[in-house]
């Protein structure tokens, strides 16, 4: 008999063998190396961007100020440029990430007209939170350069949480998590199974005491331990943006289970390199690359409607709510639900093919 | 009980038939010398017995149980020695067999057992990669052998091998058989076949053609006393290649 015993003990057997080929040897390990290269490289260029010099400026002016602020570079290369929000509350929502929110006093052209200091509020981003003071010292120095007088920018603690429905840095976050977890998957969970295949160390498994469906939960659990070496990794990386950790912590869960499920559903279809390629492209195309679209405000109504049926779409909604606030529960139950779903599905689909291919 | 009862053991390919309704027994603790030209069926028969690939029809008993409905009882009384050389190439000969013998759950002091009966014991920590033919074949049959299968199912153990290690490997399977192991062999060389086996089956696309001892079949069909079993297999065997030869 079959216990659930024997399931995982075999499963251990098959997934902690191959967690220790991918640690030990060369070939394998570039695998995982090549991920963690990809995630440190677009955490570092599409979120970090060291190099990006702009400081966008949104004005909420609570007088009327004579002043105009002009686009400007300064001294040390950083380049301003502003906008105007007619509110407080507005000049929230127009905030992103690297921007600074800043409320100019009714009385600015007073103070500046008889040398005072005048003390100028200063917003910046959920993300930016622990460089507030850091902030506080640029700002000033910046604007003191610009107005050719003392001025003093302070932040304390006027920390804006990127509202859930608005475009910015927690939609690409989002998106980024999408692209590494699937990725991950699809690249090595079918290679694991391929290589047992093509090596035909399969027959030998099968003819040992161990059923199809043991072998398959082996490589789940290999799969699970890359998806979480590599999502761990990013999850990491974007730790910063996470304003609710709890949904961070279950939609990172759910990206991980179901890349997982698709990597082995594509590893039972496949039986060349050439079949995983054509996997990985359409698998791509019609399921890593939408949430990117999906996520942009003013897309097409009919293309939203379609994409909002997509489990990773879901999961890049859920992800953006978890670095966000004001998400309502209509906005998370549909696509915990779609997830949840999309998950049993795909997993159901894995065991039955296993099971009709056993013989 | 016999080891192996096959009874109109059938299996088709997309329409082409591979073993043709087969029926034969093999005794407990008998070599059994299943010999075919290329491509005849011999693997696909080994893949059937050992529960790998599904009967079109018709059906067999290995050690007792029934390879299609219980294929669960079957698995820890066989061993097989496959076709093709599928050993974990990036782990050392020793790690492959740690692993087996955990799926199999036997002791890990059978793996220094196995590995002293082949020969490896020096070469155990070499990964597989670096291993020559004769030392993955070796360490194929030590695989096989960790969990002291009832019957051992040997698919042309000794191809491509130099006499020595094919002598060597002889020396294993009559030693395994003597200990009481029922060994199912598959292999073009003939000389071992005779040497080995009590029994030969040759067999050819798909049907078993005769069935009997070396000794017997060589009176029976036998030009003179010289014949061997290899001028018997040519004279038996292969009827296309000759038809096909005589036409040209
Ligand atoms: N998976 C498969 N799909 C389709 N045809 C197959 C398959 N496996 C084997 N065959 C065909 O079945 C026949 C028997 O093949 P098999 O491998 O059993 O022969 P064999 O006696 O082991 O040959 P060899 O001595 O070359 O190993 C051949 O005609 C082969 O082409
Ligand atoms: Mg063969």
């Amino acid at each position: 008999m079959n216990t659930l015993r024997d399931t995982l003990y075999f499963a251990w057997t098959i997934g902690t063998k191959d967690i220790l080929d991918a640690v030990k040897h060369k070939s394998s390990r570039a695998n995982i190396m090549i991920m963690v290269v990809m995630v440190v490289f677009f955490y570092w260029f599409g979120t970090l961007r060291p190099f990006d010099r702009n400081v966008s400026v949104v004005l909420y002016d609570e007088g009327n100020t004579r002043l105009a602020f002009e686009p400007v570079i300064l001294g040390d290369g950083a380049k301003y440029s502003f906008r105007e929000a007619t509110s407080l509350p507005e000049m929230q929502r127009m905030m992103a990430h690297q921007n600074l929110g800043l409320v100019v006093p009714a009385d600015l052209d007073q103070i500046l007209s008889v040398g005072g200091t005048p003390l100028l509020r200063g917003y910046v981003f959920w993300v930016d939170r622990t460089k507030a003071a850091e902030r506080e010292a640029r700002y000033s120095q910046a604007f003191t350069e610009m107005l050719g007088q003392t001025v003093k920018v302070a932040i304390g603690p006027n920390i804006v949480i990127p509202q859930a429905d608005v475009d910015g840095m927690p939609a690409t976050v989002a998106f980024q998590m999408v692209y590494f977890v699937f990725s991950t998957a699809l690249l090595l969970i079918p290679h694991l199974m391929l290589e047992e295949k093509q090596t035909r160390t399969l027959d030998a498994l099968l003819t040992s005491p161990v059923g199809s469906g043991q072998v398959v939960l082996g490589k789940a659990l290999a799969g699970l331990f890359y998806v979480l070496v590599i999502g761990g990794l990013a999850m990491a990386l974007f730790s910063p943006y996470i304003v609710h950790w709890g949904l961070a912590v279950a939609t990172f869960l759910g990206y991980a289970l179901l890349a997982v499920a698709l990597g082995l559903l594509v590893g039972s279809l496949i039986s060349s390199m050439k079949q995983l390629g054509f996997w990985m492209v359409a698998l791509m195309l019609l399921l890593v690359i939408p949430p990117l679209f999906y996520l942009e405000s003013n897309l097409k109504a009919g293309i939203r409607i379609v994409l909002t049926w997509l489990p990773s779409s879901a999961l890049a909604s859920l992800f953006r709510y978890s670095c966000s606030t004001g998400a309502t529960w209509a906005q998370l139950l549909p696509n915990l639900a779609i997830v949840t779903a999309s998950i049993g599905l795909v997993f159901g689909l894995v065991f039955w093919r296993v099971q009709r291919s056993d013989r | 009980m016999q080891a192996i009862v096959a009874r109109n053991l059938t299996r088709d390919y997309d329409g082409l038939r591979a073993v043709d309704g087969i029926s034969f027994a093999v005794e407990p603790g008998e070599i059994f010398g299943f010999l075919g030209p290329n491509g005849a069926g011999k693997t696909t028969t080994i893949r059937m017995l050992t529960g790998q690939l599904l009967p079109t029809c018709g059906t067999a008993e290995v050690a007792g149980y029934d390879i299609v409905t219980e294929r669960q009882q079957l698995k820890p009384r066989i061993g097989v020695v496959f076709e093709s050389q599928n050993l974990y190439e990036r782990m050392s000969a020793r790690e492959n067999l740690v692993f087996y013998a955990r799926l199999y759950r036997c002791p890990k002091t059978r793996v220094d057992e196995v590995l002293a009966q082949v020969g490896l014991t020096q070469r155990a920590r070499d990964k597989v990669l670096k291993y020559s033919n004769g030392m993955k074949q070796r360490l194929l049959i030590a695989r096989a052998l960790l969990h002291n299968p009832q019957v051992l199912f040997l698919d042309e153990p000794t191809r491509g091998l130099d006499p020595h290690i094919a002598g060597h490997i002889r020396g294993i399977i009559a030693g395994l058989a003597k200990g009481g192991m029922t060994v199912f062999l598959t292999t073009h060389h003939m000389e071992e076949a005779d040497q080995l086996s009590r029994r030969v089956a040759f067999f050819d696309r798909g049907r078993i053609v005769v069935l009997d001892t070396p000794a017997r079949l060589k009176a029976e069909y036998g030009r003179d006393d010289n014949t061997t079993l290899e001028d018997l297999f040519v004279q038996l065997t292969g009827s296309d290649l000759r038809r096909a030869n005589e036409e040209l």
